[in-house]
């Protein structure tokens, strides 16, 4: 098996930190998802202070976080690959920021989190004059779902964008997009596969190359969306898709 | 060590599972075997498009839960089922389970704690308490948990929730009313760090591993559980793992020995 990538992960989250008490330092979050196997992960930075800001403070917290995840790959080296923030209500700043980005050899954007960040549509004209731009530039982009006629829409309207929507459940609108649009995959972060057969039901009828193994961690369990694929029945050509060949093969990965 | 699911629900004759097609007891057993628990506790489930009354699911769950206990005398342990629109009907499967040895009754649902079910649920209840059996509830808040722990102080009431529940509300339940069990198949019990720090704090002896399978994926809550208790002694993982449940809930049927 190839290392294993985890698509989805969130350094300096901060989120339940009240709830179970415990720092998730980015020294614990390396040794916690090393731990369960996982050799490499994507992602962007987010925490409390980012959350539901008014929409303003966003023209610097954008660049502050992307800097913080810059910081961050410094710190883990290989073992991380940052994820930007962009905002519609900031197309310039946001452009600067794919461009600045890719001029670095980073060629991931997101997960983004619109609604934590104020704004509901990944198909308004600001955030398709973003995205386009960052398909210029060949990036991926990992998106927090908005709602499936938004979802579609953005698949249509930016067919060559590489899009990663979160947290596959199996619902018969997220495989019949994928189905529909080339372009669009899911990571099936935070207990999407948490029902029972999920996974080889939604690889049999979209395929492996379409599906990315992401946790969401550290606000969930990294075994558990492990596990769901490693007991969940599939090939070994099919366990090498989902948790790694496809994260690479997006990123154009070594 | 046998691992026991305390909220796994084994289909008697086969039912459409999502994404999974249809699963026989056979198939609800072996997936289990296969991912390393041992013994399932929990109510049959119901046939697919089940429209009979009350009345009637109390008694055919019974009977289906006490012929797997029979079929499967190593690998499930049989609950009875109980209804307060049938206070009656319930007594009865209280004590013919205890006849038979089943120690469980389940499973109490929130919305029964409406007052107009109150005098019929207490018969219930008072039931179970004086055959000793345990009741097990499957709750959607804190709240709920509250009024069943304060109205019924004389059952031992085995608690799952369908909602996620914070680890201060699990240990402020636990340490507040010591006739509770909490079964760890809540959803927020998988998530990171929220069992490894919350196990500090908590009676160990009274909290239960479950899943609810087989509409929940087995093997990734399994593995959840066995993560976030990564640094606790073995001791402490054979008691939530099935050492607690055996001691609530096992012992086999009357006539029948124990696997």
């Amino acid at each position: 098996m190839n290392e294993i990538i985890d698509f989805h992960v969130h350094p300096l989250y901060d989120f339940h930190q009240d709830d179970h008490g415990v720092e998730i330092s980015p020294a614990l979050f390396r040794k916690d998802l090393e731990a369960c196997g996982v050799r490499r992960i994507c992602g962007s930075v987010i925490y409390r202070e980012m959350n539901r800001s008014a929409i303003p403070n966003y023209e610097w917290l954008i660049p502050r976080m992307n800097a913080q995840a810059r910081e961050c790959r410094e710190e883990m080296g290989h073992f991380y690959i940052p994820g930007i923030h962009v905002h519609p209500a900031f197309v310039e700043m946001s452009c600067a920021e794919i461009e600045k980005a890719a001029s670095e050899g980073i060629r991931l954007i997101g997960e983004l989190v619109p609604y934590m960040m104020g704004w509901t549509s990944y198909a308004s004209a600001p955030m398709l004059e973003i995205l386009s731009y960052a398909g210029e530039k060949d990036m991926v982009v990992s998106m927090h779902p908005t709602n499936y006629g938004d979802m579609e829409a953005l698949a249509t309207a930016l067919p060559h964008l590489k899009i990663v929507y979160a947290h596959l459940s199996g619902k018969e609108e997220q495989l019949a997009l994928m189905m529909k649009h080339d372009n669009v995959c899911f990571d099936y972060s935070a207990h999407g596969a948490d029902h029972e057969g999920m996974l080889r039901y939604a690889i049999d009828r979209v395929g492996a190359d379409r599906i990315l193994f992401g946790t969401d961690y550290p606000g969930n369990s990294v075994v558990s969306d492990l596990e769901a694929a490693l007991s969940g029945g599939l090939t070994c050509g099919e366990l090498e898709a989902v948790l790694g060949m496809n994260a690479r093969r997006l990123l154009g990965l070594e | 060590m046998t691992i026991v699911d305390m909220d796994a629900h084994p289909p008697f004759k086969g039912n459409q599972i999502s994404y999974t097609g249809i699963m026989t007891a056979d198939g609800f057993f072996d997936r289990l075997s296969r991912v390393g628990i041992g013994v399932a506790c929990g109510l049959p489930l119901l046939p697919d498009g089940w429209q009979g009354s009350a009345e009637e699911a109390v008694v055919w769950m019974s009977d289906a839960s006490l012929k797997l206990g029979r079929e499967y005398p190593s690998r499930y342990i049989p609950v009875v089922a109980v209804h307060p629109s049938c206070p009656a009907l319930s007594c009865r499967q209280i004590e013919r389970g205890k006849q038979a040895g089943v120690r469980l009754a389940g499973e109490l649902s929130g919305e029964w704690l409406a007052d107009d079910m109150r005098a019929s649920l207490t018969t219930i209840m008072t039931c179970a308490a004086d055959h000793e059996m345990a009741v097990s509830a499957r709750l959607k808040s804190v709240e709920e948990a509250v009024q069943w722990a304060e109205r019924y102080p004389l059952n031992q009431l085995l608690l799952c929730f369908v909602c996620n529940i914070m680890p201060v509300d699990v240990v402020k339940l636990l340490s507040t009313y010591p006739h509770l069990h909490m079964i760890l198949s809540a959803p927020s019990m998988a998530w990171n760090y929220f069992l490894h720090e919350m196990i500090g704090r908590c009676p160990v002896e009274r909290l239960l591993f479950g899943t609810r399978f087989p509409h929940i994926n087995v093997a990734s809550r399994k593995a959840s559980i066995e993560w976030e208790l990564r640094d606790q002694p073995e001791s402490v993982k054979d008691a939530v793992f099935g050492g607690n449940a055996l001691r609530l809930a096992g012992g086999g049927l009357a006539g029948e020995s124990e696997g």
